[in-house]
């Protein structure tokens, strides 16, 4: 709440650094290797049966970002982005997401500076909320207002 | 502005994307979880107020209390009745209507009996819905997910918020109940063969003027948009992804339907806590209890008694708007 919709600082733990480089070894260990891995090496949802070459790996993240941008309706408010950028951020500091540690931070610059996506409510179901966080997450691709 | 402009602006440098690293941060439900937990505090907080609402309605109708007696509340350990007949207690502390050894009724209508087990329901509901939400706030959605010790990568199915979803209907289906017994409570106040005072509590009886008569439409639109809110969105979507997302729980969209029962229940329980005032300001004044006291002023600090005809809809937004901000909740917790 305090984050929010008050604006408050977060800060990422000392011990959260190293388990987020861990992870993240773990999952260029995988991409390097030859086991069919869904999302690292082959595409997503009906795409799971679609191998994705080393050379493909690369640009696949920033089509995967953009191509489920496809929300549409009103704009969540304020308090709204900053509660899904903050869960989004607690969840990756588990480190069960591999995500590349250096975007942890990110986000948490986006919430400090109150760099705020616009992202449109209609378009997830609730078995990950792709659109919207795929919307809160173009200007890491280089798209989107804010 | 483009996004691009405001990283600069904020002089955040950006990465390159490595595997992975689009369904790292793509593939969770931070949206639903995140909405959630602004819909869980705010509906903590209109809970409180509808509660202390059915208090002062109480305390205006010169209610029987005993069955919030803690001795009769004991013999039937329902989730959360318990609870909330000890607040209801609490908020009347030191109210005349505790000591009344001939309350004016034997029984009172249901409305204002049930308060505790059915806005207790509701708070047991929120307890529930909460420890859902915090157990996908504190966990990790992700498919597939990095096991650091084990160093393997596996596929999940912890995306999958059904048990969100359900929570939040049955929230929303508690928060329905809680309106119902308040649009009646209201209704009964202003009716004098129930509450004894002016009909529609009017200050100056005779001629033309309403008094909250035209606020009973309101309320009867609140109760039944909420309601109709209420209703389950149910099991079925349609097959996403070539059929191989055949099912969703459209948690997303079931907490924002429970935001919108909450935002209408908040203008509720101010509708309520100003017709409750305006039938203790007509009453015979006995004492209040510390809470509905408490209550009482927090209606008199934004809102003024009604006495000539004026239009009320602001008076209610403006209520609304600080129990929204915690005030009421402030004021009761000091």
């Amino acid at each position: 709440m305090a984050v929010a919709r008050a604006g408050a600082a977060v800060r990422i733990a000392p011990a959260v650094a190293p388990r987020l480089e861990r992870a993240r070894r773990i999952v260029e260990h995988f991409a390097s290797g030859d086991r069919a891995v869904y999302g690292l090496n082959t595409g997503l949802g009906a795409a799971v049966d679609t191998a994705l070459t080393q050379d493909e790996i690369a640009a696949f993240q920033r089509q995967a970002v953009m191509a489920r941008a496809v929300g549409v309706g009103s704009f969540l408010a304020t308090d709204e982005v900053r509660a899904t950028l903050f869960v989004r951020l607690v969840g990756i500091t588990r480190g069960a997401s591999g995500l590349s540690p250096a975007f942890a931070t990110v986000i948490r610059d986006m919430l400090d500076k109150g760099l705020h996506p616009r992202a449109r409510r209609i378009g997830t179901l609730g078995e990950a909320d792709l659109s919207p966080l795929a919307q809160l997450f173009l200007p890491l691709v280089g798209q989107g207002e804010a | 502005m483009p996004a691009r402009k405001a990283l600069h602006t904020a002089n955040i440098e950006l990465p390159t994307l490595g595997p992975k690293d689009a369904i790292a941060l793509l593939n969770a439900n931070a949206y639903g979880i995140g909405t959630g937990a602004l819909a869980l505090h705010d509906a903590g907080l209109v809970l409180q107020a509808q509660t202390a609402a059915g208090a002062l309605s109480l305390e205006a109708a010169g209610a029987n209390l005993s069955p919030t007696d803690p001795r009769v509340v004991a013999l039937r350990r329902a989730p959360g009745q318990v609870g909330a007949s000890r607040l209801i207690r609490s908020l009347m502390k030191g109210s005349d209507l505790l000591k009344a050894r001939h309350p004016r009724r034997v029984q009172d209508p249901l409305s204002f009996r049930c308060l505790a087990p059915v806005n207790g329901a509701a708070f047991d509901q929120l307890d529930r819905t909460e420890a859902a939400v915090l157990a996908d706030l504190n966990g990790a959605g992700d498919s597939p997910a990095v096991l650091v010790e084990d160093e393997e990568l596996m596929s999940t199915v912890n995306f999958d918020t059904t048990a969100v979803s359900l929570a939040f209907e049955s929230l929303g289906l508690a928060l329905s109940h809680t309106a119902a017994i308040a649009t009646f409570r209201i209704a009964k106040l202003m009716s004098p063969g129930f509450s004894g005072l002016p009909r529609f509590l009017t200050p100056k009886a005779a001629g033309a003027r309403t008094g909250f008569a035209t606020v009973q439409k309101t309320v009867s639109a609140l109760e039944a948009e909420i309601r109709h809110l209420a209703l389950p969105l149910g099991a079925m979507t349609a097959p996403v992804a070539d059929g191989v997302e055949d099912y969703a729980p459209m948690t997303p969209r079931v907490i924002e339907k429970t935001h919108e029962i909450v935002r209408r229940l908040a203008r509720l329980a101010a509708i309520e806590l100003v017709v409750a005032a305006q039938a203790v300001d007509l009453g015979d004044r006995r004492k209040l209890g510390r809470g509905t006291g408490q209550a009482f002023a927090f209606v008199r600090k934004h809102v003024a008694r009604l006495d000539e005809d004026r239009p009320t809809g602001p008076d209610f937004e403006r209520l609304a708007a600080a129990l929204l901000a915690g005030e009421l909740g402030a004021a009761l917790a000091a």
